[in-house]
Order: C-alpha cells, then sequence, then structure tokens
C-alpha cells in the first residue's frame, strides 16, 4: 500500500479504503507538522492540530477534485484549522503578549518561503554536520531542556553569550536548510 | 533603513525568548518589528528554525501520529453513534398523547408486576470499579472496606501505612500506597482518575482505541493506553513506565512519550524524561562521567545492581564530568555476573557497548600482553561468558576482537570475531558488539558497522579466517556463562605476560540481552559521547 501512487491512493481513499486512508496520512503528515511547527509559536500544539486538519481531510474526501494536486488541498485545510486556532488564542488570552503576535504575523508572512518540505527531517541532517560546541550547546538547549544559564555555567560563559552562540548557530542551520532545500529543486 | 544590523536585531529577539529583555528592550524590538524589513526578515529566519528545532527535539513519530488521527476518527464515530442511540430510546419512551388506562388494563399491569415480582430472579448489580485491598483506607471519608463498589466521585484515602487496591471490570487493577488521594473522576465510557498525592502503581488492559486511561495530577494529566506504570505525585510527579506506553503532559502543554524503562518527573523547575529504551533495557549500565571512590554504581534497572570495586584505586583516577581513567589496573564485580549471563544465555544475543578513549599506553605494552581486556565476563585466562578486546596478541595495533562463549566454541570463547582494521585508536571514540540469534556477530565504531573476520585462533596470525565482511558468524549458541564475575579493564590476576590491562578512560559501558538495531546504536552513539 505504501508503494502504490498517491493517485492510485486518493482514489481508493475516497472510497472508503481504511488502508489507502492512512497511506495517504502516513505520507503527507511530515509536511504538515512541518508546516504548523514553524507557524506556531508552542510546539506542542503542533500535532494536536495536525490531527485535527487530518480528521477533516478524511471526512472531506469525496469532495476532493481527483484532477488538482493532493497536498496542496491538505495544506489548506491544515491552514485553515490554524487561522481558526489563532484566532481563539487571540481572542481569550489575557493578556496576548505583543512581541509574540508580532513575531507570529511576520513568520506567518515569511514562512512561505521554506516551501512544502519534511524540514525537520532536513534540518536533522543538518544537526549531524554540525560540531563541536555548537552542536552540543543546541542538543542541550532544545533536546534536553536545559536553561542558557545552565549551559553558561557548564561552558563557562553568560547565559547571554549562550544566546548569542544559539543566534549563530541557527543562523548556519537556515542558510544548511537552503542548500539542502535547493538541491531538491524547492524553494528556499 | 534599519538603526543597527539584523545580527544584532535577532540577539534581541533571543534575548526576548529567554526572558532577559526589560521594557524598553521589548519596545525597541517591537519598533523593529513595525518599521524593519530587514529586522523582520532576519527575526522570523531566526524564529522558523527555532520552531523547527522545538519540534524536533519533541521526537516526533509518524506511526503514532497516524494512531492518533485513527483514535480520533473513531472517537467522533462512536460519539455520533451514542447521540443516534439515546436519541432513538427517548423516542420509544415517549408516552402517547391522550392515552387512558382502563380497569381491566390496570388489572393486566397488575398481573404483569406481580409475575415480574415472583419470577425475577436477583440479579446483581453491575460493578464497573470496586475496592479489592482495603487497610487503613476511608471512601468520601468513610472507613471502607475491601469488596465495596465504586463510582464516578468517590474519593479514596490512604493513611500512612494504609493501603488499597481498586479494580475494574475490564481487569485493569491499580494499588494505592499509603499517604495517597485518588479521586475517581469517571468511569464510562473512558476511566478518569485524579491524584491529588502519593503513589499508585497501575496494571492497565489496553484501553480501547480513542478511550485511554488520564489521571491528572496537580502537575499535568498522563495518559495511560495499556501499561504497567507507578505515578506517585508529591511537589513533583513522576511517572516510571514498566510496560507500554504513557503519555505525559505538564501544565505547559509540553507532551511527553515515557515507554518501557523509561521514567520521567513534570512540576519540577523543568520536566526531566530519563530515556526510556535502549538504555532503559542495558542489563548492566555504567556512566563514568560521574562517580567517585572504590565503588562503581550499576544504573541499570533490570535485576539487583551488579557494583563494580576499583581493585586498585592506585591505577584508577576519576575525572569528573569525563570518565574513570585507568592505568594498570581494572574493576570486576564481587559477586558473579549471572543477572547478566541467563539474560544473554535465555535470549541468544548480546549487545555490548562501550565509550572509550584509549590512552598511548595501550597500544604500547609489550605485545604479549594483549588482547587488552576492556569487558568481559570472565575467569581468568581458563575460561570466559564474552570478552571485549583491544589489539591481540603480539598485534597492539587497535583491532577490535570479540570473543563468545558458545556450545562450540572453546572455553575462552574462540573462534572470535575481529575488525580488519586497526579502528581502536588514542580518541574518544564508541565500541559495540552485536550478536544476534543465530551467530551474526558485528562490530560497530561510532556508531557504523565495519569489516570483520571469525578467526579460529586469534593469538596466531596465520590461523584460519572467515573472508571480510559486514557480519561474522559464531556458530552456537551462547552457553556456560554462569558463575563468572563482570571485569572491565584488566583481568584480575594476570600470567606470565601480564592482566592485559587496558589503559585509557572509561565514559560509559551499557551490554544489553539483545541484539540492538541500527538506529538504536547510532542512537546510544550520539547520546553517549555528546
Amino acid at each position: 500500500m505504501q508503494d502504490a501512487d498517491e493517485a492510485e491512493l486518493v482514489r481508493l481513499a475516497k472510497r472508503g479504503n481504511e488502508s489507502a486512508i492512512e497511506a495517504l496520512i502516513l505520507r503527507q503528515q511530515g509536511r504538515v507538522r512541518a508546516f504548523l511547527a514553524v507557524r506556531l509559536h508552542d510546539a506542542s500544539q503542533v500535532d494536536d492540530l495536525a490531527q485535527d486538519a487530518f480528521v477533516i481531510v478524511c471526512d472531506r474526501l469525496a469532495t476532493f477534485d481527483e484532477s488538482m494536486p493532493f497536498f496542496p488541498w491538505v495544506r489548506g485545510i491544515a491552514h485553515n484549522v490554524l487561522r481558526n486556532h489563532l484566532r481563539k488564542q487571540y481572542a481569550f488570552a489575557t493578556d496576548p503578549d505583543e512581541v509574540t503576535k508580532a513575531i507570529d504575523a511576520t513568520v506567518a508572512d515569511r514562512a512561505d518561503d521554506l516551501g512544502d518540505h519534511d524540514h525537520h527531517l532536513l534540518l536533522r541532517r543538518c544537526l549531524d554536520e554540525l560540531g563541536g560546541n555548537a552542536a552540543a550547546t543546541i542538543r542541550a538547549h532544545y533536546f534536553d531542556d536545559r536553561s542558557l544559564a545552565t549551559i553558561g555555567a557548564e561552558q563557562g560563559r553568560s547565559a547571554k553569550a549562550v544566546a548569542a552562540l544559539l543566534v549563530r548557530t541557527r543562523k548556519w542551520l537556515r542558510d544548511c536548510l537552503h542548500v539542502r532545500i535547493q538541491a531538491m529543486g524547492g524553494e528556499a | 533603513m534599519s538603526d543597527a544590523a539584523p545580527g544584532e536585531v535577532v540577539e534581541l529577539k533571543a534575548a526576548f525568548d529567554a526572558g532577559l529583555l526589560d521594557a524598553a528592550g521589548r519596545a525597541e524590538l517591537l519598533r523593529r518589528l513595525r518599521d524593519d524589513a530587514d529586522a523582520r526578515a532576519a527575526i522570523a529566519d531566526d524564529a522558523m528554525i527555532d520552531r523547527l528545532l522545538r519540534f524536533a527535539a519533541m521526537a516526533p513519530d509518524a506511526s503514532l501520529f497516524v494512531h492518533g488521527v485513527r483514535a480520533r476518527r473513531d472517537a467522533e464515530r462512536s460519539g455520533t453513534r451514542f447521540v443516534r442511540r439515546v436519541r432513538a430510546q427517548s423516542r420509544r419512551r415517549r408516552p402517547r398523547r391522550g392515552s387512558r388506562l382502563g380497569l381491566s388494563a390496570l388489572a393486566s399491569l397488575a398481573a404483569v408486576l406481580v409475575a415480574m415480582i415472583l419470577l425475577a430472579r436477583p440479579t446483581a448489580p453491575v460493578v464497573d470499579v470496586a475496592l479489592t485491598v482495603a487497610t487503613a483506607t476511608t471512601v468520601q471519608g468513610l472507613p471502607a472496606e475491601a469488596g465495596r463498589a465504586l463510582v464516578a466521585g468517590d474519593q479514596v484515602d490512604t493513611a500512612p501505612g494504609g493501603e488499597a487496591g481498586i479494580a475494574f471490570a475490564d481487569g485493569s487493577t491499580l494499588a494505592l500506597g499509603g499517604g495517597t488521594r485518588l479521586r475517581i473522576t469517571g468511569v464510562l465510557p473512558a476511566k478518569a482518575l485524579r491524584l491529588d498525592h502519593g503513589s499508585i502503581a497501575g496494571d492497565i488492559i489496553v484501553q480501547p482505541e480513542g478511550r485511554p486511561l488520564t489521571i491528572d495530577t496537580p502537575h499535568g494529566r498522563a495518559t495511560v493506553i495499556g501499561t504497567r506504570f507507578r505515578l506517585t505525585v508529591g511537589t513533583t510527579t513522576r511517572l516510571t513506565v514498566s510496560s507500554g506506553l504513557v503519555r505525559l503532559a505538564d501544565a505547559a502543554g509540553a507532551r511527553h512519550e515515557v515507554a518501557s524503562g523509561g521514567e520521567a518527573e513534570i512540576g519540577a523547575e523543568r520536566t526531566a524524561v530519563a530515556p526510556a529504551g535502549p538504555w532503559g533495557e542495558a542489563i548492566v549500565h555504567y556512566d563514568f562521567r560521574s562517580g567517585g571512590g572504590a565503588l562503581v554504581r550499576d544504573l541499570a534497572r533490570r535485576g539487583p545492581p551488579l557494583d563494580l570495586h576499583i581493585a586498585e584505586p592506585s591505577s584508577a583516577t576519576w575525572r569528573p564530568g569525563v570518565g574513570l581513567s585507568l592505568s594498570g589496573g581494572g574493576l570486576g564485580s564481587l559477586v558473579p555476573a549471572d543477572k547478566l549471563a541467563e539474560a544473554c544465555l535465555a535470549s541468544d544475543e548480546i549487545s555490548i557497548f562501550a565509550v572509550i578513549t584509549p590512552a598511548a599506553a595501550s597500544f604500547s605494552d609489550p605485545p604479549a600482553d594483549y588482547p587488552k581486556r576492556l569487558i568481559g565476563i570472565t575467569d581468568g585466562f581458563a575460561q570466559r561468558g564474552f570478552l571485549l578486546g583491544q589489539g591481540l596478541l603480539n598485534d597492539p595495533r587497535g583491532l577490535v576482537a570479540v570473543r563468545l562463549r558458545t556450545a562450540t566454541s572453546n572455553a575462552q570463547g574462540k573462534p572470535s570475531v575481529v575488525t580488519t582494521e586497526a579502528h581502536a585508536e588514542p580518541r574518544r571514540l564508541s565500541l559495540a558488539v552485536v550478536r544476534q540469534r543465530g551467530g551474526a556477530t558485528t562490530i560497530c565504531i561510532d556508531g557504523r558497522p565495519v569489516p570483520v573476520q571469525a578467526i579460529a585462533e586469534d593469538s596466531d596470525a596465520g590461523s584460519s579466517r572467515s573472508p571480510p565482511a559486514h557480519a561474522a558468524v559464531l556458530h552456537g549458541a551462547l552457553a556456560k556463562w554462569r558463575g563468572m564475575p563482570l571485569v572491565i579493564g584488566a583481568e584480575m590476576a594476570g600470567d606470565q605476560h601480564g592482566r592485559r590491562a587496558w589503559s585509557g578512560t572509561l565514559h560509559v559501558v551499557a551490554v544489553f540481552a539483545r541484539a540492538l538495531t541500527a538506529e538504536e546504536l547510532l542512537a546510544l552513539d550520539l547520546d553517549a559521547t555528546r
């Protein structure tokens, strides 16, 4: 099932074939989750919203026009789920942070530049190329959930210096991601 | 045009993310976001990578995600069916307007009722939850005994030193420790509990899809699908999973998957999740990056700890945060390593993982004092269970050799499997040996398999060898490992050539009773060599 052409999967899924439906979800989930991850301030909300989006996709499969490409349709649904979520979030937040809202808006304007890719997998490959203290700092902060102060104490630096190192490393990762996306023939 | 380089604005944003920005800094950042296109672009680029990293750190699993979508769709469908059923039942029960019962109808009804009373057999009420054990236990503040049925809304308290047991209709059970308050907040369609303080140990039958057992604590929520676990609530919530999977969400909404062998703690200053398998499956596990004194503690959660004693403290130097440096001596268990022996003999598999930094002396000792003992179950030179060594007799180069005693090997575990190249070098590296049931044996350096050969007698340069390949087969099931200690770094007693003492720094050593996959070895390598 996993090797079937996507058009064939969509055709079978529209007829209610559960294996085809799940195969489609498996194929699309990486890009949808990356799409949401880039646009959401809180990473823990990504999978909730992505699953909501795919439930809607499954409910509306019968209405999908098979002559059109599938992922843009799925992405459109995910985008609506995201918009509704952000609207509720800002409407009900007792003290919406203006800086966070402004950053979210800025990201929303620019996120399309990254194109539709499984970014977190590409990012993992860039992380594999990263070495030395930069890699250790990224791992400590993001994967081991250590604070800047704790990392700084271990490295003999101030928290501010660790933050600056993270900024430089993220820029390197951004450039690496661009190179990999361009190599795939996508937008960068 | 921007007032300062976009890079400086990104650092301003980084300070905001870290909570280090004062009001003036926030105002400046906001102004730049609104007025400076270059700054906006730089901040957006940085924010996107930051968000992708945070998402990557959650280790998103594709198959679990699909499972989650399936569960949501099932929950939607079953909710819709339930609503239809309730509406249908309501329509059937609604009385017809204008109906009247005549005397004859009343008499008939009375007859039916009498018959029902006379003929009806007493039926036991359906009990979904009940106390099975109750020592110093109250329910809703009143003393309770075993056998008491429980319903949604009941609060069960055990006194310090008390205990209680709860059983559900599907066979799931909970054991409450002393000083525990547990509230049953829901039973059907899904079990829901609240643990205010104390501890519970659960043995939960796999729950229907879309209806996991949820346990709220003051610090978050645990979602249990079918699992053995222990949950303890005090100033934090601590979870240990023996088998299955529990999802733990903290108050901030961050979610963690805790699998078999894993632990997690929420509500502390930061959430801590101890890695699950494969570390959680190690039969013995030594982390030399922290420690001191003459005892090296076994961190493995399988079986009684097999601690190691440093035989000659003068030959060992602790380097905090780095490891234990050895020069001329070794360490070993004071009791036989039978928990490891039995586990490996039962599975007929083994994975040995070590992160080491060999010293120059490990390559320059008298040539007869090889192979250097890295780790083994060994009773000296006469017999052993297994040995992972560096170098060969009269060949001090950094070949890596493994001997495994099987039903068809000799007592020293030969034929052995040896790397074709000298991969052990005076640098920090990881070594792994994996033997699968059936005998296929691989050696990995820094997480990647290297060419190996099976050699009949590794002390004889002219001995027969198998062709180089990424795996060599040692025939026969693993056998006769019991009754011998675990040693690291040297034999406990030497022969005329020495003790085969390895020099260098030990960082991490772990042994598993199954063949780890390539992905697991890479994960161990990344984790242990950071």
